[in-house]
């Protein structure tokens, strides 16, 4: 990669970052081009090198949240099995929401009630994959949940951050790490090892400081 | 304004919304549906965003009452969630396009209006705090488990809403309970109720 290729990715960089935050503090429907390279401090010139309009700037956003949650879930997941493996991918995910609230909001809210039809795909997809990851998960007893239900226990995380997002309180996402845990693992495990799990999930996080 | 009138002009407002989206939805035809006069509006509401911030308000009361209407009943918790569950899938189904405006228009204005149905979601969890009772475990279940059930619920009613499938909602009824009794009642407690509402459907 040459120097005029690594400066060229900081500046997209810095535009999908700035597109984050003026959607997060906006919302998609709000925001303008200009608003957003004034934010990244480029010039239109620049924006329309890396994309076609702002709807394409808002995917490339958000596609860079999805790339990096599923760095995040295979890294943490890679040699491990459940149900450590799953503590770990919530932990992950976690901080990775806590540490980018602006695209976390992007992913959560924009995307899925907010932004268009290209938008809410995306998020579509995201979160199939996600559900088919959680179905993945053996059942403690002799009956597999509804077909529903992965997609379900994951949308009950999901209201948590999204009513911490949108109230701006991003702090109190890390503080919900046992909701977080129970939610996904209760229809797969029944309620004593979902609370067990749940549990190292928070300590490891503790552990971790 | 008759109470008439505001009915008839928060109804044709949100299909109006749901109909052209938030940019292109106007007042006029509310206004004439309603049978009032601008100036009325205009005394009333201010402008579009007034109306539609009380137009969201007003059906948010009525479909929260509608809900919640059969858990203010003598049956046990999860008969008055199954009864609360299916009045709300049956009203999902019966207006589709509301539905639409409430859950996908509406909230997509800009983010304070998302926070509008934040707030109309927050308003079902008092009803699941009696699922605590339930718990097949002794220890206390997580602080947010009311808000996790009805999170869980809302991410199938909305899928389906948005998908164009409203109308399936009441048939879901079943597999929609199991996701909203799982995290007081474990698996297969709420696998029971599960089966029981599909053989009354």
């Amino acid at each position: 990669m040459t120097g005029r290729d690594l400066l060229s990715a900081t500046e997209r960089d810095r535009i999908l970052r700035a597109m984050a935050d003026c959607c997060a503090e906006h919302g998609f429907r709000e925001t303008s081009i200009e608003a957003v390279i004034e934010r990244a401090d480029v010039r239109r010139d620049d924006f329309n090198a890396h994309f076609v309009d702002l709807e394409d700037c808002a995917l490339g956003a958000l596609n860079k949240a999805i790339s990096e949650a599923w760095t995040a879930l295979s890294t943490v997941g890679s040699g491990r099995a459940n149900p450590e493996r799953l503590q770990a991918q919530v932990l992950s995910i976690v901080h990775l929401i806590t540490s980018e609230p602006a695209f976390a909001r992007l992913a959560c809210i924009e995307s899925r009630q907010l932004g268009t039809s290209r938008m809410r795909d995306a998020y579509k997809s995201a979160t199939h994959v996600l559900a088919l990851m959680l179905e993945r998960v053996e059942p403690g007893s002799g009956q597999r949940p509804p077909a529903s239900c992965a997609r379900a226990s994951l949308g009950g995380a999901e209201a948590l951050v999204r009513r911490d997002l949108s109230q701006g309180n991003i702090g109190r996402v890390g503080c919900h790490l046992t909701d977080f845990a129970y939610a996904i693992l209760v229809p797969f495990v029944g309620q004593a090892e979902a609370l067990r799990q749940s549990r190292v999930v928070a300590d490891s996080a503790t552990e971790e400081g | 304004m008759e109470s008439e009138q505001r009915g008839m002009l928060y109804w044709t407002m949100m299909a109006e919304l749901a109909a052209k989206g938030y940019r292109e939805a106007s007042v006029t035809g509310p206004i004439e549906a309603a049978g009032i006069t601008i100036d009325e509006f205009e005394a009333e509401f201010g402008d579009k965003d007034g109306c539609l911030f009380a137009a969201y308000g007003h059906l948010t009361e009525e479909v929260v009452g509608h809900a919640t209407s059969g858990c203010d009943s003598g049956e046990a918790w999860p008969e008055r969630i199954r009864n609360g569950l299916g009045a709300l899938l049956d009203a999902i189904a019966a207006e589709p396009e509301i539905a639409r405006a409430m859950t996908r228009h509406f909230p997509g204005i800009r983010p304070a209006t998302y926070e509008r149905y934040v707030e109309l979601l927050s308003r079902f969890v008092p009803y699941m705090r009696e699922g605590r009772e339930y718990s097949s475990v002794d220890e206390e279940l997580p602080g947010e488990v009311e808000l996790l059930a009805v999170g869980a619920a809302e991410a199938i009613i909305f899928g389906e809403i948005d998908a164009g499938r409203a109308e399936r909602l009441p048939d879901m009824l079943p597999e929609i309970l199991f996701s909203v009794l799982v995290p007081f009642m474990g698996p297969d407690r709420a696998g029971d109720e599960m089966r029981s509402a599909a053989a009354a459907i």
